[in-house]
């Protein structure tokens, strides 16, 4: 799978303003889409609030009108999310098919990253704050009702506040992927010196790679200890090698492919390859980067 | 009465706060809460406890089930009962682990009476015994 040929290309495509075109349009509507329903649940909340003080909330009508009904449901949209086939564009007639795959695989990973965030910030404070409120309410604690009305505003306010701020060395995204894993799984680190300390556009992509090798090595291999060497290849590439001591083999590659194996093709524009050896029980994942282009 | 002992893994810190002081009005004894899988298998490993309430999505790193599945390997006695804003968390992640058995699985907007939630960690510890 480590195919330059079929990596030139990918890249060439995700360099193409019709590539960068598309994930933009798509992450303009998801962030207007997610803006318009916290500014509709704001209203409705005021709506409801009308004329009444905090304590007089009705509670389970917040929770079902502001919540988490319609943030779950942009996140479900968002993790099938599709584009959909580019047509006409600037891609030569040759790379048509190959463009409208590579789209999609990154439409698809930033569709996850969004659906995630709403998820975990945005529904998840939805939700506790109408909780806050409910209990308050028994409790008759107006100062918790205001706390949670005032997060409940933060939240609507600016929903996408936070999503996208990424701009940490490639140390510090690894360590940030690494930390959660703690007790769970040994880790050895080697990072060249010169990489450790740089700030790419592709670092999250980067750690991305790292989170996913982790979780399949740990829920689907059961490993307990992982090495992780990062090096740079050639002048533009970096080369990540996750050698783990998984005791159940990977899935064959006739397997549906699943968002992980999405992100390993899409950000290393196909230059990846995971073997099992024959003589220990030990899983060996290569991913080469590329560090032209963009975090896309 | 033995208040039940439980522990709470929930990374987003105001919901964290939330429904560890609504379990507390319950009369439940939240013995340790933690944005932090690591630090939650830890305290497992040392201290008694009846039952876990874990948040399915923890940020980067282990998932909710991930962690389920660690503490009820150092403890096959723990009640679990996962959290999660999705109707079936499937639509999360493809790919997901198993829940260990006799676990208890509660969308978020359910919560909403707190005594919902508390039902289910009394059935996830009945479960297991």
């Amino acid at each position: 799978m480590l195919n330059s040929k079929i990596g030139d290309q990918r890249l060439k495509i995700r360099s193409s303003e019709l590539f960068q075109q598309s994930i933009r349009k798509f992450e303009d509507e998801t962030r207007q889409e997610l803006d318009r329903l916290a500014s509709e649940v704001n209203k409705q909340l005021r709506g409801l609030a009308n004329g009444k003080t905090a304590a007089e909330l009705p509670v389970a009508n917040i929770l079902e009108v502001i919540g988490t009904k319609a943030f779950r449901d942009l996140s479900i949209s968002l993790e099938n999310a599709t584009f959909p086939n580019p047509g006409a564009s600037t891609l030569a007639e040759e790379d048509l098919e190959l463009g409208a795959r590579v789209i999609n695989e990154k439409i698809q990973i930033i569709g996850h990253r969004w659906a995630v965030f709403i998820h975990g910030r945005v529904q998840t404070r939805v939700s506790a704050a109408a909780l806050m409120i409910e209990e308050a309410n028994k409790a008759g604690d107006s100062a918790a009702i205001s706390e949670a009305i005032k997060m409940l505003n933060e939240i609507l306010n600016d929903p996408a506040s936070g999503f996208g701020s990424h701009s940490q060395s490639l140390e510090d995204e690894i360590t940030a992927r690494l930390n959660p894993w703690e007790g769970l799984l040994d880790v050895e680190l080697a990072i060249s010196p010169e990489l450790s300390t740089q700030k790419s556009p592709r670092n999250q992509d980067i750690g991305e790679v790292i989170g996913e090798a982790i979780s399949n090595a740990v829920r689907h291999g059961l490993a307990r200890k992982l090495t992780l060497n990062i090096a740079p290849l050639g002048e533009n590439n970096i080369s990540i090698t996750i050698e783990d001591d998984a005791t159940e083999a990977p899935p064959n590659e006739n397997i549906k492919m699943g968002l992980g194996t999405k992100i390993f093709e899409s950000v290393s524009d196909g230059r990846w390859e995971l073997k099992r050896s024959n003589t220990e029980s030990k899983t060996i994942l290569t991913v080469v980067i590329s560090l032209d282009g963009t975090a896309n | 009465m033995k208040k039940t002992k439980v522990i709470l893994i929930e990374d987003e810190e105001f919901t964290r706060t939330t429904i560890r002081t609504a379990l507390i009005q319950q009369g439940l004894d939240i013995v340790f809460d933690t944005d932090r899988v690591s630090a939650a298998v830890e305290f497992a490993k040392r201290n008694e406890i009846d039952a876990a309430v874990i948040d399915y999505n923890l940020g980067n790193g282990p998932t909710g089930i991930d962690a389920a599945n660690a503490l009820r390997k150092n403890d096959p006695e723990l009640g679990i009962v996962l959290l999660t804003a999705f109707l079936n968390p499937l639509q999360l992640e493809s790919k997901m682990a198993k829940l260990p058995r006799g676990s208890k699985y509660l969308i978020k907007h359910s919560v909403s009476e707190i005594s919902v939630l508390v039902r289910e960690i009394e059935a996830a510890i009945s479960a297991k015994k």
